[in-house]
């Protein structure tokens, strides 16, 4: 028997998704902790829409969550933004991003704002802003084991998201069980912290300015 | 059809076969500050496969020692350029003369300086190959652990394995360690119904 074309055709792509998800691709991060996908592991992929959404003062949107596994991957996010101090042009989200574990014993719930790094060459200030960020940071703060991702707004006022705004979430890695390294309001501190010294804003990081002082911890080249 | 479905099965056989790449692990730990912030790595060691048995007729005695190191707060691998590891190996043929010993350097075979290598393709993974025999073993780690490209970090300790009847496992050891792994025994004591000294 010969194979059809259409037979060949499904073989060699499944080829080279074979040979994809052996070899896992190189990863290129501005980051030395970022380790990418490991031989056998499928990233896992989450899109959220915001355009049309209106979040409301003090609300809370969930984005993610991967319990019991804590995870490592990757963050981005679109969506309105002002500058980080007047006539800054380094911008933060005027939403607030939090990370780490919602449990449903408070005592055992973590959760804080993750270090952003704004990306201004693909911004569009003020209308909207892309941020990354390394889930997890072990450099610049944030949670350390994360299995949830949300978002706050801390503004004050309502948030109205607008067109091509949008959540991607990309988890490369498993590190772990948050059954086994559970967090303890006695050693870990509050269980929800989102005040701090940047405010009630995310703290963010600009690799492409000429100010130094906002660089951040860890990143190469 | 059953061509393309043989084809198919192999393609997905030789992904899982590249895919499953397992990793042992050990079992005792000591965590060292990095002096950035208020982070620590944590080396975690022992022997692969175990438990561990030594060389025999019915067992080959390849345990391996191996490591890994961790950011301990994230689980993170620490890896990267700027990591460099040696390893001094310990022999004590049996628990009584470990016993009897009062320095590490009374040991019956000592090995020194040797490379302590990565594991290629696995980011923070350390392993160097050996084929043991029953009785104690120590191992010294030294050198330094790059953190992330951020701080150089100084690493001398040095772990020793458990066995019950040690009068002190933790006299020859350097740094705070947590849990154990175990020395290499005879795997007869594991042979059922007929075990050596039975017959």
């Amino acid at each position: 028997m010969t194979l059809t074309q259409n037979k060949i055709h499904a073989i060699v792509g499944v080829a080279f998704l074979s040979i994809g998800l052996a070899y896992g691709g190189n990863v290129f991060a501005s980051h030395s902790f970022e380790i990418g996908t490991t031989t056998g592991v499928v990233p896992d992929n989450t899109h959220v829409r915001l355009d049309g959404m209106t979040l409301a003062a003090g609300d809370v949107f969930p984005l993610y969550d991967s319990s019991p596994n804590y995870v490592a991957g990757h963050f981005l996010l679109k969506a309105p933004c002002t500058p980080v101090t007047d006539g800054d042009d380094t911008y933060k989200p005027t939403v607030t991003v939090v990370a780490g574990h919602v449990d449903e014993m408070t005592d055992r719930t973590h959760m804080r704002k993750i270090p952003l790094y704004y990306i201004n060459a693909v911004s569009n200030p003020p209308n909207s802003c892309i941020f990354h960020a390394h889930i997890p940071d072990p450099l610049n703060g944030g949670s350390p084991r994360v299995t949830d991702i949300d978002l706050i707004n801390l503004s004050g006022s309502p948030i109205e998201f607008h067109a091509g705004d949008v959540v991607d979430i990309n988890i490369q890695r498993t590190l772990g069980s948050i059954g086994t390294d559970k967090y303890d309001v006695a050693t870990d501190g509050a269980p929800v912290t989102v005040s701090d010294e940047y405010g009630t804003y995310n703290p963010v990081y600009d690799l492409n300015d000429n100010d130094h002082t906002n660089d951040g911890y860890g990143h190469t080249g | 059809m059953r061509k393309t479905i043989f084809l198919l099965a192999i393609i997905s056989a030789s992904v899982v076969s590249l895919s499953g790449v397992d990793q042992a692990f050990a079992h005792q730990r000591v965590d060292i500050p990095t002096t950035h912030q208020s982070t620590n790595i944590r080396l975690t060691v022992g022997h692969s496969n175990e438990p561990a048995y030594g060389a025999s007729r019915t067992h080959d005695g390849l345990h391996g020692f191996e490591m890994s190191i961790v950011d301990k707060d994230t689980k993170l691998p620490v890896s990267g350029t700027g990591t460099s590891l040696k390893l001094d190996k310990y022999y004590f043929k049996n628990v009584e003369k470990y016993n009897k010993a009062t320095s590490s350097n009374q040991a019956d075979k000592i090995d020194k300086n040797i490379q302590f290598g990565s594991v290629f393709g696995s980011p923070g993974t350390y392993l160097h190959r050996q084929i043991v025999d029953t009785g104690v073993y120590g191992y010294r780690i030294y050198g330094t652990v790059s953190y992330y490209g951020v701080k150089t970090i100084p690493v001398d300790v040095t772990a020793f394995c458990d066995d019950d009847n040690m009068n002190s496992k933790t006299k020859f050891e350097i740094g705070t360690w947590s849990s154990s792994f175990g020395c290499p025994t005879n795997m007869d004591y594991i042979s059922f119904p007929n075990k050596p000294s039975d017959k």
